[in-house]
């Protein structure tokens, strides 16, 4: 048996008062249609008005605009159907300005009367709340975008233990290695992801990325035949030092790029293959050709010249056709003069594209071929100065390249240079490079300069 | 999924001419308890709920083909010709009277009469025309949508449904009440709240009625009266009625004015 409740002690009408007017909470009533008859002096001062001002006013005149919407959208809908609206959440406007969020709960009495019912308002400041939700709201947003960049990415993304089993993963993942995504958790990685001869991966992989605390970067084939790329990192939690942290596992299928660059390399090989051969078999025609000619000096500098550009093709191949510095060609034409000491190179890092280096190598061929035979490197003490400059200011942005002997016998600035070779080296290398080239035969040495627009990257 | 899966269409009335009530912005058919009842007796009741509201189907809420308030114009057609309903009566209430006047105006002939209930075919203010909002005010509405995510989900789950007003009719009422997705009601709210369909209204040549409340926050009278100047075969009627909602804050009223409307017709 329980005692017997004790009887309540009696309500004075002070503390009534007191109860109602200093409480931490708005109190109004209202008619069926929100129109105010009673407010207590907390709700009055929210609004900054007072009491007997608010009388007739509706709530939701109260309310700023969004607030009003809601209110007679949802609110009242909600009051007049249902008999309650519980933790709505609006904004207040006094009458000196600013807001006041709030709570608001309303209850009808009777309950499901029509017209003649009654309505009471229970208002919480939520000032606080407002704060705090409007964190949240934010922190959702922003969790919301990163998930949807998890979704939508088409990198397959992992995440898992120390141990190497699956804590998440997205759609992507269990597209790319086909297997059902609610099964992935706990499932060790190197079973959904199978590498070629290799069966604990992640085992060997770990440590490297453990080491530096950052991602670890191998490419792959699984045992299907595709390529991927598969990076490895460890995550750091801000707070907790772990030693045995989880990973986050990002994979991409490279298949069709590592297929391409495949094609190309084969490609290329070929097109060496072939390029070396045509020079061999115009070699051999030429030999053939001029074993019984007359002049000798002019075959011999032909064939030269062929090899010249054997050597060019050369360099194009060990640079995989790709664009190469004007300081290696120069190298190249110092190498082949066997006197690389006479030469002195000097320049910015200026890339020149496959087709303006075999040109580029012809003409340093040329130069190198008069200066053995007529100049600076004919005697000894002789030099070459190879330099070239970046033009300050230009537009297009270009260069400026020179070749300068001195230290060669006297030049004789009346002797006829006509030939092949000079006609390379001024009209054919400057309409190659789209730029303009000069031979000046000065008195103390040769001077060749060339200026050209620097090629786009 | 039919059609009357998808809005949960009910029907009920005894009667050869049928009246289709279509619900506002905020909730769903149970807005028309207080007048539906009061027409069963003389048509044909048709009740819906609008797609992704109440007991709709919500997987056919598609976000893209539903931020054209002409998907929901098209759902009333649908409704109607599931049931295979001969020129019925339309009443809509708020937004959804705005897509009445957009079915109507889209099919000629298909309603009988079309009876707006507090309607706005634009809310913002645009030069001569006051639709009673300015644009920012009608952008922070949707946030205000948002903010009441919590709120509006405990007003969702039906644990939290309080103390059953009375017995288990009222009880499966609250339940279905304003259930609804709150990405679907943010998305409605601002198809609702940003479109502009005055030029729909011109160009609807159905019999209408506008019922107009005489204080309304959401619809104000200003709007009926460009209603009423510029639509074909228009009526307005204002009544004395606080808020937007009259088929539920002054029922007696609205129905009286509805049959008024109907019988002078005959």
């Amino acid at each position: 048996m329980t005692e017997p409740l004790a009887e309540p002690s009696a309500l004075s009408p002070e503390d009534a008062r007191l109860l109602i007017d200093q409480a931490d909470s708005g109190f109004v009533v209202t008619d069926a249609n929100a129109r105010i008859t009673y407010c207590n002096q907390r709700f009055a001062a929210w609004v900054g008005r007072s009491a007997t001002a608010l009388t007739g006013a509706r709530v939701s005149d109260l309310l700023d605009v969004p607030g009003r919407v809601f209110f007679e959208t949802h609110i009242m809908p909600m009051i007049l159907l249902q008999g309650y609206a519980r933790e709505i959440f609006c904004r207040l406007v006094p009458a000196e300005g600013g807001r006041v969020p709030v709570l608001l709960n309303a209850s009808r009495h009777p309950r499901d009367e029509g017209a003649q019912a009654r309505i009471v308002f229970n208002i919480f400041d939520a000032t606080e709340r407002a704060m705090y939700e409007s964190d949240l709201r934010r922190a959702r947003d922003d969790a919301e975008e990163l998930a949807a960049v998890f979704r939508s990415a088409q990198v397959g993304i992992f995440r898992v233990d120390g141990a190497g089993r699956v804590k998440t993963c997205n759609a992507s993942a269990a597209r790319m290695f086909d297997f059902d995504i609610n099964a992935a958790p706990g499932t060790p990685i190197t079973e959904l992801v199978c590498l070629r001869a290799e069966g604990d991966w992640m085992a060997r992989v770990k440590p490297l990325a453990l080491a530096g605390m950052a991602p670890e970067f191998f490419d792959a084939q699984t045992e299907d035949g595709r390529d991927f790329s598969i990076s490895l990192t460890p995550i750091s939690e801000t707070d907790i030092a772990k030693s045995d942290p989880d990973f986050s596992i990002l994979v991409r299928d490279i298949s069709q790029r590592v297929q391409t660059e495949r094609q190309l390399k084969i490609t290329l090989q070929e097109l060496n293959h072939r390029v070396k051969n045509n020079l061999a078999v115009v070699l051999g025609i030429a030999r053939q050709t001029f074993r019984s000619s007359e002049s000798t000096d002019e075959s011999a500098r032909f064939m030269a010249r062929l090899q010249s550009m054997a050597k060019a093709h050369d360099l194009l191949v060990s640079n995989n056709w790709r664009s190469t510095s004007i300081r290696e060609v120069a190298k190249l034409a110092a190498a082949d003069s066997g006197v690389e000491s006479r030469f002195d190179i000097d320049g910015p890092e200026i890339v020149l594209p496959p087709q303006n280096v075999a040109m580029l190598a012809l003409a340093f061929f040329e130069l190198l071929t008069n200066a053995i035979k007529y100049g600076a490197l004919s005697c000894p003490g002789g030099t070459v100065r190879l330099h070239w400059t970046l033009n300050e200011g230009s537009e297009p942005p270009s260069f400026t390249l020179t070749w300068e002997e001195r230290g060669g016998p006297a030049v004789d600035p009346a002797s006829p240079h006509s030939g092949f070779g000079s006609k390379l080296v001024e009209r054919l290398v400057a309409a190659e490079l789209n730029g303009t080239a000069r031979l000046e035969f000065a008195p103390k040495g040769l001077v060749y300069t060339l200026t050209a627009p620097c090629p786009k990257n | 999924m039919s059609v009357l899966k998808r809005n949960n269409v009910q029907v009920f009335g005894k009667g050869s001419k049928a009246i289709v009530f279509a619900h506002g912005f905020g909730c769903d058919q149970t807005m028309w308890r207080f007048v539906a009842p009061a027409f069963e007796a003389d048509y044909r009741v048709v009740l819906y709920d609008l797609t992704g509201a109440g007991r709709s189907d919500l997987s056919a809420y598609d976000y893209t083909r539903y931020s054209d308030l002409q998907a929901h114009a098209q759902d009333l057609v649908d409704v109607c010709d599931a049931l295979e309903l001969d020129q019925p009566i339309v009443v809509g209430h708020s937004v959804s009277a705005i897509t009445a006047g957009i079915a109507a105006a889209d099919n000629p002939g298909r309603f009988e009469r079309v009876i707006m209930v507090a309607p706005s075919p634009s809310f913002v203010n645009d030069g001569d025309y006051t639709g009673g909002f300015d644009r920012s005010d009608l952008l922070q509405i949707v946030d205000t949508m948002q903010e009441n995510y919590l709120g509006w989900a405990e007003q969702m789950a039906p644990a939290i449904a309080g103390e059953p007003a009375e017995g288990e009719a009222a009880q499966m009422l609250t339940k279905s009440f304003c259930r609804t997705d709150p990405g679907i009601a943010r998305h409605f709210g601002q198809v609702t709240f940003l479109s502009d369909r005055r030029e729909d209204m011109r160009r609807m040549e159905t019999p209408c009625l506008i019922l107009q409340c005489s204080d309304d926050a959401i619809a104000p009278v200003a709007v009926g009266d460009w209603m009423y100047a510029h639509m074909t075969g228009a009526t307005l009627r204002v009544i004395d009625a606080v808020g937007h909602c009259p088929h539920m804050t002054a029922p007696d009223t609205t129905i009286r004015e509805i049959k008024r409307y109907l019988a002078a017709g005959d």
